[in-house]
């Protein structure tokens, strides 16, 4: 999900760019490029590899990245540098449009970050991302056979996610779509916490909801539900993937040239949303409470978000909920009524290598330290997301109860972690604002269910005819 | 008498309004300086519960700060020294001084204010990539050689209202044009001058996606470094809101003082004496 | 003759530092912005682009937003920018006297501008916002039902209201423009006896003229292409769509571009909207010979 993590109060900072990290080398891009092959397959785990003979200067190549500096620490990066002489890492910050017009003049870094879920397929139909399935089953730093199922997010045969070569790897990942409560606020309603070996459904999810916002005359004193941590308790795009996941159902054909939101389980979907956002069980734009989500909730004001398994990292940071972490626990990924148990990842942020890259060995032996080296383990112990390896889960923290709690949902969780949201990759990230722009007229009663769904289809449909003509 | 009364009844009033629009004006920075003195990670408040100064010392020492800051020196001094002067001069010659084309040459002026930079954005990255001048200043010298479309805009319109006969007399004396201009027209205008070189260095110290997209990461500028590079706790993705709040409270201080000092040259500046009559 | 040689000599001479950096660097991007918004450039094909015609433009005239965007900030600009000049102008006249304090005023004043966006729709945010908000507590006093601020109906108005609290940037070009007229001037009028307001109508309007219509045309531009604020007042992410009625133009073209990739669309889309400024801008420039006083002729 979104991970941005954008609170109310990102608001106070200048803190505005999507992502980024920046710096190219030198003008124009000659620079330092004397060949230097060598080194590339070495074992990335740091030591010993490359101690001898301090290489000189014109033989270091610099490998550029996008991956951000909270990802990649300098004394990471240092590690890495000091075990490979012959390389350097340099960190860029990217938005879309710097992105964009380094493609244009191939000047674009060599490791380049994204998102698993809903940039991976678009990624790899505009040729930018370099075939990894030899260097992957060959290297000596990363075991195929230990990853998770979440890593085939990153293989795609053009038509299918989880089909095909490999051509990159997440970080980490999470169970974006599960709940996480707060029994302060359900002792507040008086209502039990729901048993966390089953999954409920979103129905039961929006009742329960309803059954727990409090109100006091006018004023809503507790909330049911937050949505997300920065925003409303409304529906969003990606969560609707989700929901169809569940339901078995598909909005796009085939190969993803036509979609087509006119289904049931999509009506269903809206329709239940709508009647939550009306029955005030969140911050939304009906009652206009501008508190954030994860504001509400960490404040024992909402008594359940719909978050992964990151945001337990949030929960153990916070020092109110460090008062009283036993009151805090997830609950597996709810379904579509009647639907089957799923609990895909809705981002999945990771990297390609640059198919123009003019080091890709060298960017190779930079990528599997990253993916598979220290850094790995540095990421799984902190618990601010899941590795991709199966034998690092242990390495989660399991110290409180709370730990515990969420680990061992986590452990049910992981069997239904295998599929992927059914994203179109000529529509990727453009569905967000076609769904909003149907859905919220909405909740003030300005259109109807079945104007939206067409609308929703003629929009989505003008944008994926586009971007498949880009492609050819 | 009754007009001394009416006068400090007015005075009074007077102060009324700036007080409370004052205060509505204050209120964003209020919350600003609160928050940035909470501790990390905390929900933001509206009334102070913590007292942690330690955020700004952590917001130079969290990310290259000063490298950052040093950038924004060079490159906001590049914009207000250049760029306010060659600006002057081309406002200067499309309000006073007739030739074939001015007409058609202002609305070119005006007109690269119309179009949202986005459009020009990838093109400039790719002529800049072509002639090789991505990742230096250069590029950010040449368009303050160029002038501000905004600041010529503005100069035209002053230089617009200053009375004929003053060139005339300066003809009488044999001024050239130029002449005329650096030796008349300025000093008379040191108002507008004051007005655009403030108004230069708060958008030059602000700009953030110029830099952002022609340089590179330790070339940026404050501005750019604080909205691009997240202040994060080592290993952690989450922003440090607070501290964040801290650098960016940091960021506006500069701009804050240029204007304290700077509004006095507006508002006493006035040498107009001598002009009429 | 020999006299005009010489002012189109000094003519272009002054302005060629402009014109010269004009045209190196200026006018390829523009041209190339312009022909990237007849193809079907998606933000990586540079290299295989292949040319569309009008197919971007007609798309701009029928698809289900843009021309709904475009009247909409037509509107909101029509109300916005007038609003904006008569505030800023009386702040800048509150400000201009030299009371005790001043400078400090002025600065405080100042402040809107220079605050990031972003924490100024946040105050908003709390002034506006459904449980506990400031306005609907002060209609709580006043035995009033409370109000939606940025919902459906209130939505534009709690947008105009928040762009005119930053009104502020024109302050200082105001300030300028009122130190700039000779206090020779009222002295003049005060000893034949003109009062106040008719000192105000006769003396600082007229001449504060110029400065007013730089600040009108610069509104214009500026409102014309508003796009952050309606995003941020609604959301609390750049890509979140506004609420309908604040869904503008630019914002249009920016989540095309943004959220779609839709390179090549949106350019088209922003061209128009050029269009559409410039005209407004021509419109303009052609009626301020009827009420702009400059001391120069104007034009020809």
């Amino acid at each position: 999900m979104r991970k941005a993590a954008v609170g109310t109060l990102a608001a106070l900072t200048l803190a505005l760019s999507a992502c980024g990290s920046g710096g190219n080398n030198g003008n124009g891009g000659s620079a330092t490029e004397a060949p230097s092959s060598s080194g590339a397959s070495n074992s990335g785990g740091g030591e010993a590899s490359q101690s001898a003979a301090p290489s000189s200067p014109q033989g270091t190549v610099t490998i550029r990245t996008n991956i951000t500096e909270g990802e990649l620490s300098k004394d990471q990066i240092a590690e890495f540098e000091a075990a490979h002489p012959n390389i350097k890492i340099e960190i860029e910050t990217l938005d879309a449009t710097k992105l964009s017009a380094e493609l244009a003049t191939d000047s674009a870094p060599d490791v380049i970050r994204l998102g698993g879920v809903f940039d991976l397929p678009s990624y790899v139909l505009r040729g930018i991302a370099l075939d990894l399935t030899d260097r992957i089953n060959n290297s000596s730093v990363i075991d195929a056979g230990d990853f998770a199922p979440v890593v085939d997010v990153f293989k795609f045969d053009g038509h299918t996610v989880g089909q095909g070569p490999i051509y990159g790897l997440p970080k980490d990942w999470s169970n974006d779509f599960a709940i996480f409560y707060n029994k302060k606020a359900f002792d507040a309603a008086g209502v039990p916490v729901p048993d966390p070996t089953k999954a409920m459904t979103w129905q039961e999810v929006m009742d329960l909801a309803k059954k727990l916002t409090i109100k006091d005359g006018n004023k809503t004193v507790q909330y049911g539900l937050a949505a997300n941590e920065w925003g409303k308790t409304e529906p969003n795009f990606n969560n609707m993937l989700q929901y169809l996941l569940s339901a078995n159902a598909q909005i796009s054909n085939e190969d993803n040239t036509k979609v087509d939101f006119n289904i049931q389980p999509v009506k269903d979907y809206i329709n239940m949303w709508v009647d939550a956002v009306k029955n005030n069980v969140g911050p939304n734009s009906l009652n206009n409470d501008q508190t954030s989500g994860g504001d509400l909730f960490l404040a024992n004001k909402a008594a359940m978000i719909i978050d992964g398994y990151w945001y337990s990292g949030v929960i153990r940071g916070n020092a109110d909920a460090q008062t009283h972490l036993d009151d805090y626990g997830m609950l597996p990924t709810p379904t579509a009524p009647g639907g089957t148990r799923v609990a895909p990842t809705g981002g999945a942020t990771g990297a390609i290598i640059n198919k123009s890259s003019k080091h890709p060995d060298e960017a190779w032996t930079f990528f599997e330290w990253f993916f598979g080296g220290k850094p790995a383990d540095d990421r799984a112990k902190t618990g601010w997301g899941l590795p991709i390896f199966k034998s690092k889960m242990n390495l989660l923290p399991q110290e409180t109860n709370f730990d515990k709690q969420v680990y061992n949902v986590l452990q049910d969780e992981l069997q239904y972690s295998n599929q992927f949201l059914p994203v179109n990759p000529y529509l990727s990230g453009g569905g967000w604002g076609i769904f909003d722009k149907y859905v919220q007229p909405l909740y003030f009663g300005k259109s109807n269910i079945d104007e939206a769904v067409n609308g929703m289809t003629k929009d989505a449909n003008v944008a994926v005819e586009e971007a498949v003509n880009s492609t050819k | 008498m009754n007009v001394t009364s009416n006068r400090s009844l007015g005075t009074y009033s007077l102060y009324g309004v700036l007080i409370v629009c004052s205060i509505l004006f204050l209120f964003p920075l209020y919350l600003a300086i609160i928050n940035s003195l909470e501790d990390w990670y905390s929900i933001p408040v509206l009334v102070p519960d913590s007292f942690k100064l330690s955020n700004y010392s952590y917001a130079t020492k969290l990310i290259d700060f000063w490298r950052y800051a040093g950038n924004s020196v060079i490159l906001s001094g590049i914009a207000v020294v250049i760029s306010s002067f060659t600006s002057g001069l081309v406002g200067y010659a499309f309000a006073r001084i007739q030739a074939p084309g001015r007409g058609l040459l202002f609305m070119c002026v005006l007109s690269t204010m119309m179009l949202p930079a986005i459009v020009t954005q990838i093109p400039t990255y790719i002529l800049l990539h072509k002639i090789g001048l991505i990742n230096t200043f250069l590029p950010f010298l040449l368009w303050a050689i160029g002038g501000n479309a905004f600041f010529i805009f503005l100069y035209r319109q002053f230089f617009m209202g200053i009375p004929l006969e003053l060139e005339e007399s300066a003809r009488i004396d044999g001024c050239s044009i130029f002449r005329t201009y650096w030796n008349i027209f300025l000093p008379i205008s040191i108002p507008v001058v004051a007005t655009v070189m403030i108004l230069n260095f708060q958008g030059s110290w602000n700009d953030v996606t110029g830099p952002f997209m022609y340089l590179k990461q330790d070339q940026y500028p404050l501005a750019t470094a604080l909205s691009m590079i997240g202040y994060k706790a080592n290993g952690s993705t989450q922003i440090i809101q607070q501290v964040s709040i801290a650098a960016g409270l940091m960021l506006i201080v500069p701009v804050l003082i240029t204007f304290f000092l700077g509004q006095r040259y507006i508002v006493e500046g006035i040498v107009t004496t001598g002009i009429k009559g | 003759m020999k006299n005009k040689t010489r002012r189109t000599i000094a003519f272009y001479s002054m302005v060629s530092p402009w014109l010269v950096i004009f045209l190196c660097m200026s006018l390829f991007p523009l041209l190339y912005g312009l022909y990237l918004s007849f193809t079907n450039y998606y933000g990586f094909n540079m290299d295989r682009l292949s040319f569309t015609g009008l197919h971007n433009y007609k798309l701009v005239f029928t698809d289900s937003d843009s021309m709904k965007a475009l009247v909409r900030t037509l509107v909101f600009s029509v109300i916005n920018v007038p609003l904006s000049t008569a505030i800023a102008f009386v702040l800048a006249l509150m400000l201009s006297g030299n009371i005790r304090g001043s400078g400090i005023f002025r600065t405080i004043f100042y402040l809107p501008s220079i605050v990031p966006v972003i924490s100024t729709v946040l105050m908003w945010k709390l002034i506006f916002t459904g449980n506990g908000g400031v306005f609907n507590t002060i209609l709580g006093w006043f035995g009033l039902s409370e109000v939606n601020w940025l919902g459906y109906d209130y939505a534009t108005v709690s947008l105009i209201i928040m762009m005119s609290w930053g009104a502020g940037n024109g302050i200082l070009i105001y300030l300028a423009g009122l130190k700039g007229i000779p206090r020779d001037l009222y002295e003049a009028s005060s000893i034949d006896g003109a009062g106040l307001m008719s000192r105000f109508r006769k003396i600082t309007v007229p001449l504060m003229t110029p400065v007013i219509f730089f600040n009108v045309i610069m509104g214009l531009i500026g409102s014309l292409q508003v796009y952050l604020q309606p995003i941020l007042l609604s959301g609390n992410e750049l890509l979140a769509r506004p609420i309908e009625p604040n869904y503008m133009y630019a914002v249009h073209a920016f989540q095309q571009i943004f959220a779609s990739q839709r390179y090549a669309y949106g350019m088209a889309l922003l061209w128009v909207l050029f269009v559409v400024i410039l005209l407004l801008s021509i419109i303009v420039f052609t009626t301020s010979k009827y009420w702009v006083y400059y001391e120069t002729d104007q034009e020809r």
